[in-house]
């Protein structure tokens, strides 16, 4: 009878002792995918000829373009940010053009180019290796000549961004 | 007889021991534990759009305690994500809210390092959701991430 308690004692110390925890585990997935966006503080910039001498480089009126590209990329993927111009700057009154060459850019920030537009081909502005925000501001410059027409000409770039 | 007893005192401790736990619902004695579901998922979303990902379920925790002493539950993460194509992001992106507090509280995954989610005295019957949300940031590398996290209920 002493010994059937004494087991029983130690039974129940024994079960005490082992359910004094319990535990389950579970799987926490996430997909981050690629993904770029890009931002510009503005969508204009303007020139302003001011009786400057044959080939001056004329500077933006408005402060500097402020661009941000976003991105999550795998490792080893290229991103691109670029400059796409389809035509050459137009006064649609008189229909005269001017090459959009005349129009460059310095660039500032990590990763940032300068450069000057091209119908040829787009420009490259900045390229990035890994993910995260990407910060720097492009002042645009025309240089003028003195064979261009007096008039208002307008050109629309697109800025692009992907990754190879 | 008293040679039994020994032998009794010393194996019966050492084999049970050995005892399996079950893998989704643990019940033994007077402690249990149900988390459901056993697997989470956070779906990719613009960082700026989205600075938190919520979990696509909320995890339901049901406890069972019949001690009359204090217990606790902590969630302890295996690592940090990790993804497929060597992707890294620190396990302490990942924090949680509770729908009911107390006994749970808020608070954020730690690698290797258990974290408080809710405590209380038994005994105690106790039934809640935690809402899993994952910090999103431009920085991570795109990848397929994964860890393990366990959830472990202790009578102290």
């Amino acid at each position: 009878m002493k010994c059937k308690s004494l087991v029983r004692a130690v039974f129940l110390f024994a079960a005490v002792y082992l359910s004094g925890q319990e535990y389950q585990e579970m799987r926490i997935n996430a997909t981050i995918e690629t993904r770029c966006k890009i931002e510009l503080s503005t969508n204009f910039v303007s020139f302003t000829r001011s009786g400057q001498p044959t080939g001056a480089l004329i500077p933006q009126n408005e402060p500097p373009v402020v661009v941000t590209v976003k991105t999550t990329t795998r490792r080893a993927v290229r991103i691109y940010a670029r400059i796409v111009v389809t035509g050459d700057l137009t006064d649609p009154n008189s229909g005269a053009t001017i090459p959009a060459e005349a129009i460059s850019w310095t660039a500032s920030g990590s990763g940032f180019n300068s450069g000057s537009l091209s119908k040829a081909t787009p420009q490259q502005i900045g390229d990035w290796n890994r993910s995260g925000i990407y910060q720097g501001t492009l002042t645009f410059n025309f240089q003028d000549n003195t064979s261009y027409y007096p008039g208002t000409y307008i050109l629309v770039v697109t800025v692009t961004v992907s990754g190879f | 007889m008293r040679l039994k007893i020994l032998w009794m005192l010393v194996l019966v401790p050492g084999l049970l021991s050995f005892a399996p736990i079950p893998p989704a619902v643990g019940h033994i004695g007077w402690l249990s534990l149900r988390v459901t579901p056993l697997s989470i998922n956070f779906r990719p979303a613009d960082p700026d759009l989205e600075p938190s990902i919520a979990a696509d379920n909320p995890v339901l925790v049901e406890i069972s305690v019949e001690f009359s002493r204090p217990w606790r539950l902590t969630l302890r993460a295996d690592g940090e994500l990790r993804g497929n194509r060597g992707g890294v992001i620190p396990i302490s992106n990942v924090f949680w809210t509770p729908s009911v507090s107390p006994p749970f509280i808020n608070g954020n995954l730690v690698s290797r390092n258990p974290q408080l989610a809710a405590s209380g005295q038994g005994p105690a019957e106790v039934r809640g959701e935690l809402n899993f949300f994952l910090r999103n940031s431009w920085d991570y590398q795109s990848d397929e991430y994964s860890q393990t996290v366990t959830f472990t209920l202790a009578v102290l």
